[in-house]
């Protein structure tokens, strides 16, 4: 899991040698397909966990990912440069996975979830039912929407505050108290699997760097 | 700094969202105060679990499809929107519909009580119901009664029993088949019993209303 993990943000740190989101999107403007699919590569995946936790069906999450995509083509032309690429095309996922979500709440009706059938969600494909990693992934899913995003945002996609205050359009000390009340919740949930990984790891040094 | 205050910062020092001269207070507060060098261990410990959330992959056609689509898109001219086929059914409709058509069947059952309610033979239905003893009396009475006559208490009973349709054969209006009860019986006949502070109708001896009355 670690060496994933490295592996992702070996991607993450090599985007910068690359030619900037910016520069991709005026290739893009000038009719460059090759470059959108170099945007769609490096967005697809963070953006395709972001929805795939908010809604919790594999499906549905990536339609609204093509979704996503297909919007970014389509208003390439309404894109203001002003703004950071990061912030516009997460702005256009969140808009359509609350849509997305408003859209059930609107189905389900008396109190009937007729989708909660489908919202047991990536949980399957994690592996190990009784590890850590399961265990976060039900808290989160246990989250209220709003504290989901902001916390999904921040801990998982690493945005920063400003951002994502821009994309979800809440002001910034908002999101602040967001993410941390939804860490204080996830902190409760997680409190007796906890204990179990200190025991487990306390024979190691607690890193405490900050990365 | 004391540790309240240190404490709800520490998630903002961990993110390094905060000015340098909070962060040093922190910092030489975590020196002294082990509980809070604790806490800051314990949540950093958690950031490093909630950073290993799984990451994983959209289906590996993915671009292909999305380019199709483009494709398709750009085609079939950029003025279409994608719409979604609105959803036939929706409970709502359902819902009201339902309640609509129970609306329209309650009416219907209860028209008459909610239209006419003061019909004579809904009132009429209050005098008490008949003993087995007053049955007998009444058959005895009837046997009494020459052919052609009716007797007051069937036409009581009927009226009771909602049997309107019998009476308006004969075109009597209600209330004047009432008052013509009251009228037909001589003031010497009429006894007034009185259970429980309520006063009863007097009995009507069937015989001089037969006699009277001739339908």
């Amino acid at each position: 899991m670690n060496e994933k993990k490295k592996e992702n943000s070996g991607k993450a740190e090599s985007m910068p040698n690359g030619p900037s989101d910016q520069d991709l999107m005026r290739n893009v403007l000038a009719g460059d397909m090759k470059a959108f699919e170099c945007l769609v590569d490096r967005y697809k995946i963070k953006l395709f966990n972001l929805i795939l936790r908010m809604l919790g069906n594999r499906e549905e999450s990536e339609d609204i990912l093509q979704e996503t995509f297909l919007r970014v083509y389509r208003e390439r032309e309404s894109y203001d440069f002003v703004y950071q690429f990061s912030t516009w095309i997460y702005t256009i996922a969140l808009n359509l996975t609350r849509n997305e979500l408003r859209k059930r709440k609107k189905f389900s009706f008396l109190g009937i979830d007729l989708f909660s059938n489908r919202r047991e969600f990536a949980v399957e494909a994690v592996g190990n039912p009784n590890g850590m990693t399961m265990f976060l992934e039900k808290a989160i899913a246990s989250l209220p929407e709003k504290y989901k995003s902001a916390f999904l945002l921040r801990d998982m996609n690493h945005r920063s505050y400003e951002e994502i205050s821009k994309s979800l359009g809440v002001p910034l000390g908002t999101v602040k108290s967001r993410v941390n009340r939804a860490r204080g919740i996830l902190r409760r949930k997680l409190k007796p699997k906890m204990e179990e990984y200190y025991e487990l790891s306390k024979s190691q040094a607690i890193p405490l760097e900050l990365s | 700094m004391n540790c309240r205050k240190v404490r709800q910062f520490l998630w903002n020092y961990l993110d390094k969202d905060i000015e340098q001269r909070q962060k040093e207070e922190i910092e030489s507060h975590l020196k002294e105060c082990s509980k809070c060098a604790a806490e800051v261990a314990e949540l950093a410990k958690l950031r490093e679990i909630f950073h290993k959330t799984e990451v994983l992959k959209p289906s590996p056609d993915f671009n292909k499809k999305l380019l199709n689509r483009i494709q398709t898109d750009s085609v079939s001219n950029r003025v279409v929107e994608v719409v979604r086929p609105k959803p036939s059914f929706s409970w709502r409709w359902a819902f009201a519909s339902l309640a609509a058509g129970l609306a329209v069947v309650f009416i219907a059952l209860f028209y008459q009580d909610i239209f006419y309610p003061q019909r004579p033979g809904t009132t009429i239905s209050e005098t008490p119901a008949l003993t087995e003893v007053d049955q007998r009396k009444a058959q005895e009475e009837e046997s009494l009664i020459p052919r052609g006559y009716k007797s007051t208490r069937f036409v009581m009973d009927n009226l009771r029993m909602g049997e309107l349709r019998r009476i308006d054969d004969f075109k009597i209006d209600r209330s004047q088949m009432a008052r013509f009860v009251m009228e037909s019986i001589p003031p010497s006949r009429m006894q007034t019993r009185r259970t429980s502070n309520q006063f009863v109708l007097p009995a009507v001896s069937t015989r001089t209303v037969a006699e009277k009355s001739s339908f």
